[in-house]
């Protein structure tokens, strides 16, 4: 079945006005034809009838010249003039030829050319026997050769009238036969023009018929294709603004129907249940239009059967004219009846039936009508597809709807604060979360600029901002993210995270901010670096009491060593004294003694030097103001009686300004302890000796120093300088080699530092202390 | 072992005192040096004069300590001589760090007395 049949298109009117207009040109060329053939041969009707005036006059002609000729050899045959025998040669030769000329022409009739040769005899029987010997006669007569009576009997005889009288009867045969011929040429050629005329005004008549049915069958055809057009056009037009497939089906069944005399008609849409296991469609009820069962129904069929579902796996119309009775009924409130004709119609969309359009009628469709349903029918197949595709548009934009809200409570129970703005800094949506945080209500920040939320500089600054970045496409924060300062509606400041993506929707490019208050985390962050703070001051503290707890172990080390070694050989050299004495060996016990007695005073040396240690120690003590060079006067008297003082050269340079706070017993300590070394490591071996005492300002600070030429301190002791229990000069002078230890913890709890510096001939130490 | 030249290095002149006495009540012609450092009897030994065949050795002593010595020794010496350590230290670390030395023969805790030298001399 060719589905274009049913096309608006297919019924071309230019087809069937082309083939009108050729009818008629064919019947007028055929007309022409028909002419021009009955002119031609009235044409040589007529010229037969002039070939029989020619014939007739021809032969009135010989007669003439036959009745001259023998009149001119009369004429002669009396006078004896030779003029009446020029005229008689003349028509001699004429006549002869003239009956030859006739001969041609009447040699279509052979009873006429008959004729014309025993006329032809005659005259030459007549010229042998009669003329020309006559003429010869009276010619001798003129010569004298023959009588008078011989001529006169000539003339009295005249035998040649008998054979001229029958020359002109044998013409008057002749030319009663070209008469009878001539009025029978006369007759055929009239019977033959009025044939023609008959048949021409048939031929018009057909025109005229033809063309003016032409002109029915057109207008007939245009008014069917504008009313299908127009009901075409109007449906489609109606079925455009519904939006679902019941609507759909209702406004095209109530436009539709009436128009037809179909009297009911359903809708079915038909989905192909590709899941089932078995090959299935469902087949659901639209709408229907005169119709009993108006319920909705949703069948499955399997494919290919029952019609509807036939038409749909065919994808072909489908016509039961010889509906039987138990198939279907149209009803009404009056009875039942059976359908004279069902019409099954398959709606098609991009190759797949997408529905069936059923109807049922007592007659069959009129041809219009057939043409308006199955145009409608290929037009519905894309807009039913559209109507689909709709309510499924429909059904998803629910969806995101309810998304966008979910979203949109996703964004409003939002801990962080969530700001879209557009390329132009405009403010496009604020959430509850920033609502809090700003203080602002969205409809006072949407539609705002952004900046109203920053601070100065940014407030400034962002537009620059944001048309830098649309210039060069350069990110600063954008996916990086960074602490800054914000500003709430009330001009207070708070610090926040703020992390910015782009955001591309639709091509519109919009920037969202998610914010964040930091202040707890702030103060979280300060409570947590002074916690570190307090963390590093507890680990510094840790450090000191460790290096203490070791200082403490090499003392506890120490003294025990050096706490009982004088001890122990104290005891030895007392049990030694004793057995010398009971050896009566005095001398050993002296030595013994003496020993025992240098041994404990050094026991004692150092338990001075411990103790002061640990009064050091513990001591606090507030800074007070000092006189410098009074401590070294009194230091220098306390120290007058160690042994070699004397033999040193002091010296004293003391240049301070205003005066000078400071913990004044560590000061004096590390003074006191600075000189006894002086003196007691002197280099005996010099000359001179000499202590130089300096008391200066420098870099801001209090700078003590003293030098001297003694012994100095080796080279590689140098580091262990000052720490404790170290002696370096064993055999000079005892220490508890805690002396320069001592200095040390003193200048540090002075917050100042001593220094020693080994110069060409000596020692110079240096206490500074920061003023 | 013959001992003949006995080197003490001891920063104490008491403690000096009791081991001379000693090792001279143990065997009278034994030659007694002394040293009052580490760094003393290091230049004592470098010269050809001093020759002992055994040394007693205090580890507190300034400039340069018992370990110190004895660490800077056995770089510079053969081991022949023998190294007694004399004390009054009984730490263990003492111990152990001194025991570690091939040369150290003896750890003995101060006041030395003779019978202690006459153990020492015999093996």
């Amino acid at each position: 079945m060719n589905k274009n049949r049913y096309s608006v298109t297919a019924l071309n009117i230019k087809y069937l006005l082309w083939c009108g207009a050729s009818l008629s040109a064919l019947l007028i060329i055929l007309l022409g034809a028909f002419a021009q053939n009955n002119l031609d041969s009235s044409h040589s009707d007529n010229l037969w009838v002039y070939h029989t005036y020619e014939a007739i006059i021809d032969a009135h002609k010989i007669v003439e010249q036959m009745v001259d000729m023998e009149a001119n050899q009369r004429g002669f045959l009396i006078t004896g003039q030779e003029d009446f025998l020029t005229p008689f040669k003349e028509n001699k030769v004429n006549i002869l030829k003239n009956i030859a000329n006739l001969k041609t022409t009447v040699s279509d009739n052979p009873p006429q050319v008959a004729i014309l040769e025993s006329v032809e005899r005659k005259i030459h029987n007549w010229l042998d026997t009669v003329g020309s010997p006559e003429i010869d006669v009276r010619r001798k007569f003129d010569r004298g050769e023959a009588s008078f009576d011989t001529v006169a009997s000539l003339l009295i005889n005249d035998s040649g009238k008998q054979q001229v009288d029958e020359i002109r009867e044998m013409f008057l045969r002749f030319l009663s036969v070209e008469e009878s011929l001539r009025v029978q040429r006369r007759q055929q050629t009239l019977s033959s023009q009025e044939y023609t005329e008959i048949l021409l005004m048939a031929v018009v008549a057909l025109v005229i018929s033809s063309t003016l049915l032409i002109v029915w069958i057109t207008t007939r055809f245009i008014l069917n294709n504008d009313w299908i057009k127009s009901h075409h056009s109007t449906i489609v037009k109606n079925l455009q603004d519904t939006t679902t497939l019941e609507a759909f089906s209702d406004v095209l069944l109530s436009t539709l129907m009436p128009l037809l005399t179909a009297q009911t008609a359903t809708l079915y849409s038909i989905y192909t249940d590709t899941d089932s296991e078995r090959d299935c469609h469902t087949i659901y009820r639209i709408g229907a239009y005169g119709s009993i069962a108006l319920s909705k129904e949703t069948i499955a069929f399997e494919k290919g059967r029952g019609l509807i579902s036939q038409c749909f796996t065919e994808q072909e119309e489908i016509k039961v004219t010889d509906v039987p009775p138990a198939y279907f009924d149209i009803t009404s409130s009056l009875g039942r009846a059976t359908p004279k004709e069902v019409l099954l119609l398959p709606i098609l969309f991009d190759n797949s039936t997408i529905a069936v359009l059923e109807m049922a009628s007592f007659a069959s469709l009129p041809n219009r009508e057939s043409v308006l349903v199955h145009s409608v029918a290929e037009s519905l197949g894309i807009m039913i597809n559209n109507v689909i595709a709709s309510v499924r548009t429909d059904t998803l934009l629910e969806k995101i709807k309810t998304s966008e809200e979910r979203s949109s409570g996703i964004i409003d129970g939002s801990v962080d604060a969530i700001i879209t703005i557009g390329q132009d800094g405009i403010v496009q949506s604020f959430n509850l979360a920033a609502e809090n945080m700003f203080g602002y209500s969205a409809v006072e920040v949407i539609g705002e600029n952004v900046k109203i939320l920053m601070p100065s500089p940014y407030r400034n600054e962002h537009d620059s901002y944001l048309a830098n970045y649309s210039d060069t496409g350069e990110k600063k924060i954008i996916g990086i993210g960074r602490e800054v300062v914000a500003r709430r509606k009330d001009g207070s400041f708070f610090p926040m995270d703020l992390s910015i993506s782009e955001i591309d929707l639709q091509g519109r490019t919009l920037f969202g901010g998610i914010i964040r208050d930091i202040t707890a985390r702030r103060e979280a962050e300060e409570n947590l670096q002074q916690a570190n703070a307090d963390i590093t001051a507890r680990q510094e503290a840790e450090e000191n009491l460790q290096q203490a707890n070791a200082e403490l172990e090499e003392f506890a080390y120490r003294t025990s060593h050096d706490l009982r070694s004088p001890i122990v050989s104290s005891m030895r050299l007392l049990d030694i004294a004793n057995e010398s004495m009971t050896k009566q060996d005095h001398e050993t016990a002296k030595k013994s003694l003496s020993h025992a007695q240098a041994s404990l005073k050094k026991l004692d040396t150092l338990l001075t030097d411990i103790l002061a240690l640990t009064a050091a120690k513990s001591k606090t003590e507030s800074k007070q103001v000092v006189d410098i060079a009074l401590m070294i006067d009194e230091a220098l008297l306390k120290m007058d009686h160690m042994e070699g003082f004397e033999r040193l050269d002091i010296q004293k340079n003391i240049s301070l300004k205003g005066t000078f706070s400071v913990k004044q017993s560590r000061l004096n300590m590390i003074l006191e302890n600075l000189i006894s070394n002086a003196i007691k490591y002197q280099d005996a071996s010099k000359e001179s000796s000499y202590i130089a005492i300096s008391a200066y300002h420098e870099d801001g600070n209090f700078v003590l120093e003293v030098k001297d030429n003694g012994l100095g301190i080796p080279e590689n002791q140098q580091e262990k300088l000052f720490s404790m229990f170290k002696r370096f000069h064993p055999r000079i002078a005892f220490g508890s080699g805690l002396g320069l230890y001592l200095m040390k913890k003193s200048a540090d709890v002075l917050e100042g530092k001593v220094s020693y510096q080994r110069h060409e001939h000596g020692s110079i130490f240096r206490l500074s202390v920061p003023v | 072992m013959e001992v003949s030249c006995v080197l003490v290095v001891d920063d104490s002149e008491s403690d000096q005192f009791i081991s001379k006495l000693m090792i001279e009540s143990y065997a009278p012609n034994i030659v007694v040096l002394s040293a009052y450092d580490g760094q003393e009897a290091l230049e004592m030994l470098a010269s050809d004069e001093c020759k002992p065949d055994l040394i007693f050795l205090d580890i507190n002593m300034p400039r340069m300590n018992g370990h110190e010595f004895l660490e800077e020794y056995n770089k510079k010496h053969d081991k022949e001589v023998v190294v007694v350590m004399l004390t009054t230290s009984e730490q263990k670390v003492d111990r152990e760090r001194a025991m570690a030395y091939t040369c150290v023969k003896t750890y003995l805790i101060k006041p030395l007395d003779a019978s202690q030298l006459g153990a020492i001399c015999k093996t």
